[in-house]
C-alpha cells in the first residue's frame, strides 16, 4: 500500500509542471490522480493551481481582445497590402 | 517579357485576389503580427511564382497554405531555435529558485494566497499594468511560447511544430514562464 501512495504522490515542481501541461495537453489518467491527490494535501501547489488558472483566464480575454483590435483595424488595408503584393511579383525575375 | 512568363503572371495574379487576404489572416492568426504576415504572404508568393513549373496539383490554395506554413515555421525556427537549444541552464536556475533539493516548494517561494477572483482583475487597468510589466520580464523565447499559447486558433501540437519544439520542451518552458510570472506578479500586486 505504502508503494502504491508513493508512486502516486507528486514532488510540488512535478505537480506544477503537470498544471502546466494540462493547459496545453490533456493528462493521461494516472497524472489525473497523481494531481489531484497532490493537491488536497499541498496548500501551496492548490493556491498556484488557481492563480495559474486565473492568469490563463485574465491572459486569454486581453489576447483576445488585442486581436480583435488588430482584425478591425486591417480591413481597409487589405487592399494596399495586395497592391504592393503585386509590385513585389513585379520586380521578380522570370525563370 | 515572354508570352509563357505572362502567363505566369496572369494565373499568379489571379491567385493572388482569390487567396491573398484569406493566406495573410491565416499568417496573422499565426504569428499575431500583421507586418511580418505580409512579408511571409509575399515570399509565399514569390516563391510560388518560380517553383509554378512544378506545380501540377489541382488545387492552388492548399499548395499556396503549405508554402505559407513553411515560412512561417522557418521563421519561428531561424529566430529562435538557437535560443531554444541553449535554454538548458536558464531552465535550471529558475527551478532551483523555486524548489528546494527534494523538489517541494522553496520556503520563500510558496504561492500565498490571493485574495481575488478574475473578473475583478480583468477590469482593472492597474492589474493589467503590472501583468505586462512581469511578462515584459520574461526571456523572448519564453514570451513568444505564451503568446502562441493563448491565441486560440492554434493548437497545442502546431505550436510545437512551428517552434521546431517537443511537446514536453513546450510545457516546460510554459512551466518556467509561469513560475516567474506568478511570482513577479505576486511580488508586485498582492504584497502590500
Amino acid at each position: 500500500m505504502k508503494k502504491i501512495m508513493n508512486s502516486l504522490m507528486l514532488s510540488c515542481y512535478k505537480a506544477t509542471e503537470l498544471i502546466e501541461k494540462k493547459s496545453v495537453f490533456p493528462l493521461n489518467r494516472v497524472q489525473r490522480v497523481q494531481l489531484f491527490m497532490h493537491t488536497q494535501v499541498c496548500d501551496a501547489c492548490r493556491n498556484y493551481q488557481k492563480q495559474s488558472e486565473l492568469l490563463d483566464e485574465v491572459l486569454e480575454k486581453e489576447f483576445r481582445a488585442l486581436n480583435e483590435e488588430n482584425l478591425s483595424n486591417d480591413q481597409e488595408s487589405d487592399n494596399q497590402r495586395i497592391n504592393r503584393l503585386s509590385e513585389r511579383l513585379d520586380k521578380e525575375k522570370f525563370s | 517579357m515572354t508570352d509563357k512568363s505572362t502567363n505566369k503572371r496572369t494565373l499568379l495574379n489571379s491567385w493572388v485576389s482569390l487567396y491573398a487576404s484569406h493566406l495573410h489572416a491565416w499568417a496573422r492568426k499565426r504569428t499575431s503580427d500583421q507586418l511580418l504576415a505580409e512579408d511571409l504572404v509575399q515570399d509565399t508568393f514569390v516563391a510560388a511564382l518560380h517553383a509554378l513549373d512544378g506545380f501540377e496539383g489541382e488545387n492552388p490554395k492548399a499548395w499556396l497554405f503549405s508554402i505559407l506554413k513553411h515560412k512561417i515555421m522557418d521563421h519561428f525556427r531561424q529566430k529562435y531555435k538557437m535560443q531554444f537549444v541553449d535554454v538548458g541552464d536558464r531552465q535550471e536556475d529558475v527551478l532551483d529558485l523555486f524548489f528546494s533539493k527534494d523538489k517541494s516548494w522553496s520556503q520563500d517561494r510558496k504561492p500565498g494566497d490571493w485574495t481575488a477572483d478574475g473578473e475583478e482583475l480583468l477590469d482593472n487597468e492597474q492589474f493589467l499594468q503590472v501583468l505586462y510589466n512581469c511578462m515584459e520580464q520574461l526571456p523572448e523565447q519564453w514570451s513568444l511560447a505564451m503568446k502562441l499559447k493563448y491565441l486560440q486558433e492554434i493548437k497545442g501540437s502546431a505550436i510545437c511544430e512551428d517552434l521546431g519544439i517537443s511537446q514536453a520542451n513546450f510545457w516546460q518552458i510554459l512551466h518556467r514562464s509561469k513560475l516567474q510570472l506568478r511570482a513577479c506578479i505576486e511580488q508586485n500586486w498582492f504584497t502590500p
